[in-house]
């Protein structure tokens, strides 16, 4: 006696009800291209940041004007830089990247010490200052984030790639 | 251990400081990265980037997840926002629109949603071939193999009768439907068709 299948709806186009097709679609699933070793490693040495900023505030980014559509209507977006703004609860952090390096400022204005943080460990840190304002030379590419510290409470940014 | 795991188990470990769970984590689903950074057509030096961003954010981004099934689709949407931006930064040559990621040339558009909606079930079954137990999903992977592997040579190394491959493959395929994995990727699609058309199965999880 043929056992009852189970039938599946709402199947998207392959129908995986039937076993030929399932079978054909597991085929092209298995056929991937090998990722390279590198992307592999770097992929597994993210590891070595969970938990490490587990004590500061991790704030996300709100705005970022190469996602912006009024900008994008307005300008190429080659003209102008890209500019960011992270924010938290209280504190926050806008920065500008241009073809010199990185301006930003804490927000709201206060004195502080940004560090310039890449997926190898702190780059480079510089004091923000009576306004909150702060600038780094060129980031090396790949992952970075800012970390910063304040009177008022210490925050990290999420990682972006620029 | 690790490699035996299912999606939650493998979540759950990594939350708690497992590194070799992370590292599977990283071996089933570093494909699929790849696999959306290709539908935007990213250069390869910069899709390396793309994909590291990817992996430092799901590691701070891991202990909220509450439906592990739901990473694959975590990966998808914030791979492709990474892609979107590059594009946008650089003044590539796709057009696409900000708002919602499609690419702005109709057919270039079809191509990249169907590229990603592949890459998305192609996920689905890989982690739901990863559910089934290792003798099971040994079988299908040496009948999907292309070409697939003669009876003969799968009887000798699975030790199992030449007639009998047949109906435990179609066994096999039952088991393989009924996984976690593929029963929370149909849940995804259906709920997603029925919250209009349009919008594919990878719900924005952001």
């Amino acid at each position: 006696m043929k056992p009852p299948r189970m039938e599946v709806d709402g199947m998207p186009s392959p129908n995986w009800n039937d076993d030929d097709e399932l079978m054909a679609d597991l085929r092209a699933a298995l056929t991937v291209p090998a990722v390279d070793e590198q992307v592999l490693t770097a992929a597994r040495g993210a590891f070595a940041w969970r938990g490490i900023d587990a004590d500061l505030e991790l704030i996300g980014l709100l705005y970022d004007s190469h996602l912006d559509v009024a900008t994008s209507v307005r300008e190429s977006p080659t003209e102008s830089p890209r500019t960011l703004a992270f924010h938290g609860d209280n504190l926050g952090v806008e920065i500008e990247l241009n073809d010199s390096g990185i301006e930003g400022q804490l927000i709201p204005a206060q004195p502080g010490l940004v560090t310039l943080v890449t997926a190898d460990g702190p780059y480079a840190a510089v004091p923000a200052d009576g306004v909150g304002c702060f600038s780094f030379p060129k980031p090396p590419g790949g992952p970075i984030r800012l970390e910063c510290s304040t009177e008022a409470g210490r925050f990290v940014t999420v990682w972006i790639t620029v | 251990m690790a490699k035996a795991s299912d999606l939650p188990t493998l979540v759950r470990a990594s939350v708690d400081g497992d590194e070799e769970a992370w590292n599977e984590l990283v071996r089933r689903h570093a494909h699929l990265v790849m696999a959306v950074t290709r539908q935007y057509r990213i250069p390869p030096a910069d899709a390396q980037d793309i994909s590291q961003t990817v992996w430092l954010r799901l590691v701070e981004h891991l202990a909220d997840i509450r439906e592990p099934a739901a990473i694959s689709g975590w990966i998808i949407t914030t791979t492709k926002h990474e892609c979107l931006r590059l594009l946008r930064s650089g003044g590539r040559t796709v057009p696409v629109d900000p708002l919602n990621g499609r690419v702005l040339d109709q057919s270039a558009a079809d191509d990249v949603d169907g590229g990603l909606l592949d890459a998305e079930r192609h996920q689905a079954l890989r982690d739901g071939l990863a559910e089934l137990a290792p003798q099971q999903r040994e079988l299908l992977v040496l009948l999907a193999a292309d070409p697939p592997a003669p009876y003969a040579e799968i009887s000798r190394r699975l030790g199992i009768p030449i007639g009998s491959i047949g109906p435990t493959r179609s066994r096999i395929l039952e088991k393989l439907r009924a996984t976690n994995a593929i029963r929370t990727y149909l849940e995804a699609t259906r709920e997603a068709a029925a919250n209009g058309g349009g919008r594919h199965a990878l719900a924005e999880l952001e």
